[in-house]
């Protein structure tokens, strides 16, 4: 809903994304802010937001096939790892230069997603939901089988990239690198599910036999979709391994796949602003329980391993409750909470 | 050839428990078109509930048994009323989400009462060893396998044969028209969760005396899910046929790929998954419904 006295007066205006001045405003000094933020942020702040950014790429990703385009990927986590190694691997064994290695995780990515997509898409239900669930199984299986290249479970150290001389390790130096990708593929996202593509992966979606009715080959659609999906979750991969310059199987668990379900269930399925709130919400919460956790374990009367499993424990049941208690109570997520208030505050003192 | 024998069987016994396990997403399935997710924990719960009854109590390990059967069923009822009776008429999808939610929840009870420590079993039966020809069993082993064949069986004649099992199986056709003949949905549906909890007991209790129970237990859960999809989602009885299957080839792959990949066995069913999906996607038993707008 846009504020009171904009109209749209040329065609122009009825698509722009950026509506009115007071949003171009906030959206340069947002920018203004992130290309500023190494100045006054700390190391830790700002490798938090790094690996948020990157989190919000993976997600995306799954938002554009399971929100949009409603097919449940259970293996999101071993995609980004997909993307990570190959990434790694590209720069390793086959001097790649890094700043290409990026596009090309991305197409490995892709690819791989599509021999686990394509049986599944074929039929109608939620097979993509097991396809990938095997996925998750069978790449991290394959990643600590093949010792020599990958480390196994010992991991693999990842090349920094370089620009001329410089080399890029320190956080501030990779904000420069993971910042402007993650704006483009957010944009990039934004602008696809408003067109042909990400209406036709909604009408696949609400309905699927009408959707074939329209015209749509949901096959090609769905498996569009998960390639999508594939891709970003390379991208965020290959930031994944150089922002943290040492990659192991441990980092892609399923339980990773499942927390990038539960950033696109806080935040609100089927949007893209739904993908950063989660993504910030669920972040800051993983980062309060790491702090949190052991202090209300020890307060609970754990000592020493039983408080540590204690803490493990609310760790997971958190995660899970979260998960619960969007989808029953709230399931338009923390978008639909946002828009209300958005509404709420354009049209005060009126009630609608 | 004694050495293939040897794994056939087995892969017979231990993938009729298999059955057993998928069993109970079957139902679920049936009646209300959702895959749960939970199953796996399930699983797992009710392994650490029979040890807990068998070491902590020192009870008989009958008794343990029917305690973990209980106390199973307990738990999909409390799940299916806390949580998916919320579910009724919302989108399928959701649902599945919430089944992934409540996955975490049984984990995080599991790992705080437990600590996700490994929990050998006692042995229950006597260890001797059975010789068909040039095959060695465990009689133990038969036992169990004894067990769970029996429990499908029973599981089957409930759902054809009695009242209550019909009405299970009419509301999975169809919740409204079920509903008009009389048949309470949101009963059912609790039935129907406690039962598939059951499913998941038994084998949780059956699968945990042979290796100990241990929070790797819940990627043995998710074989349910090749089972399930060999089986071709609806058929109850399929799945047992199925399980004896991905039993069959988890075994082979033990005996004839691991030492050429180690741990490929732990994967294999994954990828029978894939292929099953790839040239059989209905299953062997399964139907291909034909849809209306």
């Amino acid at each position: 809903m846009l504020p009171g006295g904009v109209f749209n007066t040329r065609y122009e205006q009825e698509t722009a994304i950026v509506r009115t001045g007071a949003q171009w405003g906030l959206l340069i000094g947002f920018l203004a802010l992130v290309l500023l933020a190494p100045l006054f942020l700390s190391v830790h702040l700002l490798s938090f937001f790094i690996t948020m950014a990157i989190i919000i790429i993976g997600a995306l990703g799954l938002q554009l096939v399971t929100g949009y385009c409603g097919q449940i990927v259970l293996g999101q986590a071993a995609f980004v790892a997909v993307g990570a190694y190959s990434f790694a691997l590209l720069c390793l064994k086959l001097n790649v230069s890094p700043w290409l290695a990026i596009p090309i995780a991305g197409v490995i990515t892709t690819s791989v997603g599509v021999i686990f997509g394509l049986p599944a898409v074929r039929v109608k239900g939620f097979y993509l939901a097991i396809t990938t669930l095997a996925a998750q199984l069978i790449i991290l299986y394959l990643i600590s089988y093949f010792r020599e290249l990958t480390g196994g479970p010992d991991g693999m150290a990842v090349p920094p990239l370089t620009i001329g001389n410089m080399v890029l390790i320190r956080d501030e130096q990779v904000w420069y690198v993971v910042m402007p990708i993650t704006f483009i593929m957010i944009f990039i996202a934004r602008n696809l599910v408003r067109s042909r593509f990400g209406r036709s992966f909604v009408a696949i979606r609400d309905n699927d036999i009408a959707a074939s009715v329209l015209g749509i080959n949901i096959f090609i659609y769905k498996l569009l979709a998960f390639a999508i999906s594939s891709f970003f979750a390379g991208i965020a991969g290959s930031l994944f391994a150089i922002s943290r310059m040492h990659i192991i199987p441990e980092q892609f668990t399923f339980t990773e796949s499942v927390w990038y379900i539960a950033i696109i269930v806080v935040g609100g399925m089927g949007t893209i602003t739904g993908v950063i709130f989660g993504a910030a919400v669920l972040e800051g919460l993983k980062e309060g329980i790491i702090y949190l956790g052991p202090i209300v374990a020890t307060a609970l009367g754990g000592m020493g391993t039983a408080a540590t499993s204690l803490s493990s424990a609310m760790t997971v049941v958190v995660f899970g409750g979260i998960i619960c208690l969007f989808v029953m109570f709230e399931p338009r997520g923390l978008t639909h909470l946002w828009e209300i208030i958005k509404r709420t505050y354009r049209l005060w003192p009126f009630p609608y | 050839m004694s050495f293939f024998l040897q794994l056939l069987i087995s892969g017979i016994m231990v993938g009729a428990i298999y059955g057993l396990l998928a069993l109970g997403i079957v139902l679920i399935y049936k009646a209300t078109k959702v895959f749960n997710f939970a199953h796996a924990d399930f699983l797992m719960f009710s392994g650490y509930i029979g040890w807990m009854c068998l070491v902590s109590f020192r009870l008989p390990f009958w008794l343990a048994f029917l305690m973990a059967i209980l106390i199973s069923f307990g738990l999909g009822v409390v799940v299916e009323r806390l949580f998916m009776r919320r579910m009724i008429g919302q989108p399928v999808f959701s649902a599945i989400v919430l089944t992934i939610g409540v996955a975490y929840i049984v984990r995080g009870v599991v790992i705080a009462v437990w600590a996700g420590e490994t929990k050998m079993y006692p042995h229950v039966f006597t260890t001797d060893v059975l010789n068909f020809g040039p095959v060695l069993i465990l009689r133990e082993h038969v036992y169990l396998f004894i067990i769970a064949v029996v429990a499908v069986v029973i599981l089957v004649a409930f759902f054809h044969r009695t009242k209550a099992g019909l009405d299970m199986l009419a509301t999975a056709e169809g919740h409204q028209v079920s509903q008009s003949l009389g048949i309470n949905v949101e009963h059912v549906q609790s039935m129907i969760w406690g039962i598939a909890a059951v499913s998941a007991g038994i084998a949780g209790v059956l699968l945990a005396s042979i290796n100990g129970v241990s929070t790797a237990f819940y990627y043995i859960g998710l074989i349910a899910f090749p089972v399930v999809f060999l089986a071709g989602l609806e058929s109850i009885t399929g799945v047992i046929i199925a399980g004896m299957i991905i039993g069959v080839a988890e075994r082979l792959a033990i005996g004839y790929l691991d030492p050429i990949m180690a741990g490929f066995s732990s994967v294999f069913p994954f990828v029978i998954l894939v292929v099953i999906i790839l040239v059989l996607p209905y299953g062997l038993f399964g139907l291909k419904r034909i849809e209306r707008i």
